[in-house]
């Protein structure tokens, strides 16, 4: 296994795109998914993580294989989709997960990201839908961590290898992300039971 | 042990996530254990995110889009055909690579600000260093002005001293002086060639005499003297006068000193021109000149005049065997000697012009100068003690000053006093007559 992966790293290295598909192929629907959890919608986490495999496949020449090749490969996506997150706030200091406080309580901006999209569709659960709804509002230290951690179920070492950490960091930053989670999840019940109250 | 170790809220809170993780070590994990069975507060918390990471663990991964993979892989041929416009070496983007991209850029701002902080100190330095060589180097020009013109015409004395019959000796002995043997050698040859020589034989072509003066600046100055000899020597002539002197006599420092000296050579008229240019590449020219004065009239007429004299002495001597009389004897010898004074002298001027043409004079004028451009000048040993010397020095001058202002206060004293009785009663009597009327 680690020696074809190395066989593919080498002929892609030389330009063969047919091997580098392969090399990725069993990340991509990972990366995918991270950039999905990331960003919040589909459109931007087919853009965001596509431009990261251009990116891989661009600086494979500066693989030198200190870190496993999937590490590497995770630290470029997420590295893609910070700067992307990064770049929206400079565009627009209207952040999506702000909300807009009227008379009747707070509305999301982002009312068609988080409304219909096929997963949202897929996850009927009102559980899950309050918990995307959540990571979205996190700061994007906390959503990747939650990200990769608690959705994609990375372990702590290699959390800390993907976002270029010590592990000490990691550990403090997952539990303060989990709480901000909590917190947010709380407001976010207290809203809805006051809305059903209001109704 | 149990005691000292209990749990606080607070730091539960940073062992939630540990423990749920199972990253806690067994003993810590014990306590965690006992606090949760004791605070609700915490257990409640607990439960919420034990909740909230299942519902994470059960969010279904979505699938790839379907057209993913495709246009992908149409980005990527597209990357392929087009390698050169995208820059390869773009590197990878990470987060510490952004962070260590903007404390580079801090790093080449702090670099660039102590360039530029060297700069401006150093080109203040300059102006500084350059207000005293450029007066240095005026001063210098106006020596080397100088010493041309008043120099030049005494060596046309010289060389018409050296030129008489007596030249040979006196000149082997300048050549003596600056202890070139090889060159008075060379110079006992030529001037022997001279004396043989048949004056008519030179009254083919032009008789042009070269003359040409070099002011040069010049770094290490006996290194450049010594470089000037070897080229005057390689050329077959040879150094017919040369000074050297302090200009700048450092008493502390001798080898900070600095020498200013000029030197009068002759080399051959064929080697006149890369003799010229090769000392002017030694050093900074300050000042070039050059002159080419053609005599060949000049010579021919004292050449044909010598010829007739000859006749005429000739004649003479025959007359002279003819005479009979001590009276027409002596009358002829006077006439002879007359005649024979001429010819030396005229044969002299023939001989001292052959000598012009055939050797080009050369007056090089040194300057040594130091060239602070070269290297960092280190700050002087006695800085303080000049600054002191400095400091007392300003206090001196203000001390006279009071003094001169004092003593002149005082001397003044009677004149203001009178000038203040008479303004006085003047004023008293206006006084008086306002009063009156």
């Amino acid at each position: 296994m680690k020696d074809q992966e190395k066989l593919l790293i080498e002929k892609s290295q030389q330009g063969d795109i047919e091997s580098f598909e392969l090399l990725i192929k069993e990340h991509q629907q990972i990366a995918f998914n991270i950039a999905y959890r990331m960003l919040g919608n589909i459109e931007d986490a087919k853009d965001i993580s596509q431009d990261a495999f251009i990116k891989i496949y661009k600086s494979l020449n500066t693989f030198k294989g200190d870190s496993s090749f999937s590490t590497w490969l995770y630290r470029i996506v997420t590295n893609t989709c910070l700067d992307e997150l990064r770049k929206r706030k400079k565009r627009n200091t209207i952040s999506y997960d702000n909300t807009i406080k009227t008379d009747d309580g707070e509305i999301d901006r982002n009312i068609p990201d988080t409304g219909d999209t096929p997963e949202e569709i897929v996850s009927k659960n009102e559980s899950q839908r309050a918990i995307i709804k959540s990571i979205n509002k996190l700061s994007e230290q906390h959503k990747i961590v939650i990200v990769l951690r608690d959705i994609k179920g990375f372990s702590y070492e290699q959390i800390g290898e993907i976002l270029n950490c010590p592990e000490g960091t990691i550990k403090s930053r997952i539990s303060r992300a989990r709480i901000a989670l909590r917190t947010l999840l709380e407001k976010d019940r207290e809203l809805l039971d006051n809305d059903n109250v209001k109704i | 042990m149990k005691g000292g170790l209990k749990m606080t809220c607070f730091n539960f809170e940073e062992l939630i996530s540990l423990y749920i993780d199972n990253m806690l070590d067994e003993h810590t994990k014990k306590i965690v254990e006992e606090h949760l069975d004791e605070c609700k507060e915490c257990k409640y918390n607990y439960d919420a995110i034990i909740s909230n990471i299942n519902i994470c663990k059960e969010l279904p991964s979505i699938p790839l889009p379907d057209n993913y993979q495709d246009s992908l892989h149409e980005k990527l041929v597209a990357l392929q055909e087009e390698p050169k416009k995208v820059s390869l070496d773009k590197p990878v983007p990470s987060t510490s690579k952004k962070s260590k991209r903007k404390s580079n850029w801090k790093i080449y701002a702090t670099i660039a600000a102590s360039f530029i902080i060297l700069i401006v100190t150093v080109g203040s330095l300059n102006v500084f260093n350059m207000g005293s060589s450029s007066s240095k180097t005026e001063m210098a020009k106006d020596q080397s002005m100088e010493i041309p013109r008043s120099e030049a015409p005494s060596y046309g004395i010289a060389t018409d001293d050296a030129r008489s019959e007596e030249s040979a000796p006196e000149l082997k002995m300048f050549s003596a002086n600056e202890s070139i043997e090889s060159e008075g050698q060379t110079f006992d040859v030529t001037t022997s060639e001279i004396n043989n020589r048949d004056i008519r034989q030179k009254q083919s072509g032009r008789k042009v005499i070269n003359n040409a003066f070099v002011n040069l600046d010049i770094e290490e100055y006996d290194e450049k003297f010594d470089q000037i000899v070897n080229i005057i020597s390689t050329k077959g002539g040879h150094i017919q006068h040369s000074n050297t002197e302090y200009k700048h006599y450092v008493r502390e420092n001798p080898e900070e000193s600095l020498k200013r000296g000029n030197l009068s050579v002759r080399v051959p008229e064929s080697a006149f021109l890369d003799t010229v240019n090769e000392i002017k590449a030694i050093g900074i020219v300050t000042n070039y000149g050059s002159s080419g004065e053609d005599i060949t009239t000049q010579y021919r007429d004292t050449a044909n005049e010598i010829e007739n004299l000859k006749v005429q002495e000739e004649r003479l001597r025959e007359i002279m065997l003819k005479a009979e009389n001590v009276e027409d004897i002596l009358a002829v010898e006077r006439e002879l000697t007359r005649v024979r004074g001429n010819i030396n002298a005229m044969t002299g001027d023939i001989q001292r012009w052959d000598d012009l043409v055939e050797l080009s004079t050369i007056n090089i004028s040194l300057n040594e100068v130091v060239n602070k451009d070269k290297r960092i000048q280190t700050v002087s040993d006695n800085i303080w003690d000049k600054a002191g010397k400095g400091f007392i020095r300003t206090i001196n001058g203000l001390l006279e000053f009071a003094e001169i202002i004092f003593i002149g206060f005082v001397s003044f004293l009677p004149i203001i006093i009178i000038t203040g009785l008479i303004i006085g009663i003047v004023i008293l009597v206006i006084k008086r007559l306002i009063r009156r009327d």
